[in-house]
């Protein structure tokens, strides 16, 4: 990210916010989106964090550091965005099936029903570190730092979440297994 | 059975799906709302008089100073508590605090207060604070208020905090977080504030405002601190849900802490009615006062533990 642009949006030149927003805008949304699972949710989200960061930029210290502290003000909006679903809407709604963006890898439209199924039943707490472990590629420590809790704690929610989705696939083979036998 | 690598490697898959560019009206919205959406400057940042000249310095510290002397005179003998005096008072390291209404929603002590003239609506996560402040009050960001400074030697206001972490040493706040974070529950704030160095100052008190039950703590800054060699050079109690961190604006303030939650102990609202000792009594009165007609509402349900 442009430094220069950091500081001046922390100034409050909005032309350089501006500019900060479309090179971030797509990448926050994007996982948003993963870790909401709605679309609607998403944008809120991604909003609602776009006008966090322009109102704490002030307080950013570390201009290097845009990225990192970019994402732990989305994840907080995440976070609103959850509950306030859970406190307004009897259930979230369900994504439309997204257009695959290559062949589908791993085989079975099953997998990814049960994947989607699976991932809205752990917290956002948990999402969030898959996401950003596995989507952003970030490293385990750097997660941790994000969403603002020791390293141990994001090593233990990426296990209990994946071993979550390894049962849900497992479970999900089986099924597969005993609609053959019959 | 499936291997964990081949967990990674079908959940990687998965969320390589899915929209990745956001909407032009969403952005659009944002730039829409940055020119009614003001910055948050690092809290009450060190910019005491940035842009006056030396002339108008002296004459606000000359008038401060004036205004410190009456104060003092006013008190002498009433209120030998607060420590005021000028320079030469005491400097105990020990707090001075002026007496807190006892628990409960109590009846306003301010026969001097103003006509409460300014409502706030206030939004901090999932909580809705209204009420009104007193006439003349200043809004910062719209979480804070305060009437006319926050600064010493008598500045004074009522501010609402979310806090996500709180640190052992607040002029160490870089490296003396608590780690595991501190918990989501009252006493777990009220538990960390007196482990940590300084601890508090007077008893614990329970206390319930607008119907949520609390506690009520005091901190204090001490009044040797040397502000200017502290970590950023900040002396920090506490970190927000999004990394904004509570400073204090100098030795001396005193911060009563009203701290409230659900029944659940996984939603924590701070209410920080902050002063200095020689911050007038009938001062602190109102900000007390201010607690007292505030109505405060849970909007969300707590996030449910996994």
């Amino acid at each position: 990210m442009d430094q220069h642009l950091v500081r001046a949006a922390q100034r409050g030149d909005e032309q350089a916010f501006a500019s900060l927003a479309v090179a971030i805008g797509d990448r926050l949304h994007a996982v948003a989106h993963r870790i909401l699972r709605d679309i609607d949710l998403a944008e809120d989200a991604t909003q609602q964090a776009l006008l966090a960061i322009w109102r704490d930029l002030p307080t950013l210290r570390d201009p290097a550091r845009f990225n990192a502290w970019s994402y732990r003000l989305l994840v907080n909006a995440c976070y609103d965005e959850g509950r306030r679903s859970r406190a307004w809407r009897p259930n979230l709604r369900l994504l439309p099936a997204d257009e695959p963006a290559a062949p589908d890898v791993f085989g079975r439209v099953a997998d990814r029903d049960q994947l989607d199924r699976a991932f809205r039943r752990i917290s956002i707490d948990h999402r969030a570190v898959v996401v950003l472990h596995h989507y952003l590629g970030m490293p385990l420590d750097e997660v941790a730092e994000t969403v603002g809790v020791p390293a141990g704690t994001a090593r233990s929610r990426l296990f209990h979440a994946m071993r979550g989705l390894r049962a849900a696939l497992e479970a999900d083979a089986r099924s597969i297994v005993r609609e053959v036998a019959r | 059975m499936t291997t964990d690598h081949e967990t990674t490697r079908i959940v990687r898959s998965w969320l390589e799906e899915g929209v990745t560019a956001l909407p032009d009206r969403v952005l659009d919205a944002v730039l829409d709302q940055l020119p009614t959406t003001p910055q948050r400057r690092a809290w009450w940042p060190a910019r005491r008089l940035p842009d006056v000249n030396n002339a108008l310095k002296l004459t606000v510290a000359a008038t401060a100073i004036v205004a410190i002397s009456i104060v003092g005179v006013g008190l002498v003998g009433g209120r030998p508590d607060l420590g005021v005096g000028g320079p030469a008072a005491s400097a105990e390291p020990t707090p001075t605090l002026p007496p807190s209404p006892s628990t409960t929603s109590s009846p306003s002590p301010s026969p001097t207060a103003r006509p409460a003239a300014r409502e706030i609506d206030v939004v901090a996560g999932p909580w809705r604070i209204s009420g009104t402040v007193p006439a003349g009050f200043t809004s910062f960001d719209n979480f804070a208020f305060w009437d006319g400074t926050a600064d010493a030697p008598d500045g004074h206001g009522i501010a609402f905090w979310l806090v996500r972490n709180a640190y052992r040493d607040p002029c160490a706040s870089e490296t003396t977080a608590f780690d595991p974070p501190i918990g989501p529950s009252v006493d777990d704030l009220v538990d960390a504030l007196a482990a940590r160095e300084g601890g508090i100052a007077g008893p614990v008190e329970p206390v319930t405002v607008a119907g949520y039950e609390g506690k009520r703590v005091t901190i204090q800054v001490p009044e040797d601190v040397s502000v200017s060699s502290c970590d950023g050079r900040q002396y920090r109690s506490w970190v927000e849900p999004d990394g904004g961190h509570r400073f204090h604006q100098g030795p001396g303030q005193v911060d009563e802490l009203l701290v409230i939650g659900d029944p659940t102990g996984r939603e924590r609202l701070v209410i920080d009615l902050f002063s200095f000792p020689a911050t007038p009594p009938d001062h602190v009165a109102e900000i007390r006062a201010v607690v007292d007609g505030l109505e405060i509402i849970l909007t969300e349900p707590a996030t449910p533990v996994p």
